[in-house]
């Protein structure tokens, strides 16, 4: 998996014949993914509650790729708008969740006075969780097939 | 950046199908990766599972079934 043009495409399939360019996608992100992921990660080891948390955002990364991946099949092989339609809608619930799971764990260090730091990386907005998650997903991948 | 105008220029210069089907085989890598990774965590659940389960009954595990690298067979 070391082939840095389809790196490159992995990372860009969630704009998919969108506006935004690759490099103003990149701009979101002006922290390295990885470090916010690596600090994320690290929360884990501090309970239980704490690694199931981090699991659970790890889970939701992949489902949400996973819709990414689906939205751009559906888009190049010009599936009916209603297929494409429902195709954007599980994107957007998975968004969602990854979103929610973010805000849960982040509650959790408030709580526990645990680093927060990661959670301002990864920015608040929609289009900067995505960014953050297209970063990453490489790695969460690849973490689950050691 | 470099890809995003890459492939601007790819669909101007009549190649955008051939980009399209490239960025098919991306996803299908992905998705396997994703699938791959799927299996080998379920894989790994089941023989955590299984292992407890016979040493409850009282069996004994070969140790080469408890060793982590059994959880590895797959690779």
């Amino acid at each position: 998996m070391e082939d840095p043009f389809l790196n490159d495409l992995w990372q860009d399939l969630g704009n998919y014949d969108k506006g935004e360019t690759f490099e103003e996608a990149e701009n979101h992100q002006k922290e390295t993914p990885s470090l916010a992921y690596l600090r994320l990660k690290n929360i884990g080891e501090h309970s239980p509650l704490a690694d199931s948390l981090v699991k659970d955002i790890q889970n939701s990364i992949i489902r949400y790729i996973e819709t990414i991946d689906a939205l751009t099949v559906a888009k190049i092989k010009k599936d009916e708008p209603k297929e494409r339609e429902r195709s954007d809608l599980a994107r957007r619930l998975a968004h969602n969740a990854l979103i929610s799971n973010l805000n849960i764990l982040n509650r959790y260090c408030l709580k526990n006075g645990l680093d927060t730091g990661w959670r301002i990386m990864i920015g608040s907005d929609r289009d900067q969780v995505k960014t953050w998650a297209l970063g990453v997903a490489k790695e969460v991948i690849q973490e689950r097939l050691r | 950046m470099e890809l995003r105008e890459f492939k601007e220029a790819c669909e101007q210069a009549g190649l955008g199908e051939l980009w399209a089907e490239l960025t098919l085989f991306a996803v299908k890598q992905r998705q396997i990766a994703i699938e791959l990774g799927d299996a080998i965590q379920t894989f790994r659940a089941k023989r955590t599972e299984l292992l407890a389960l016979a040493r409850a009954k009282g069996l004994v595990v070969p140790d080469k079934l408890a060793n982590d690298e059994v959880a590895n067979l797959s690779a």
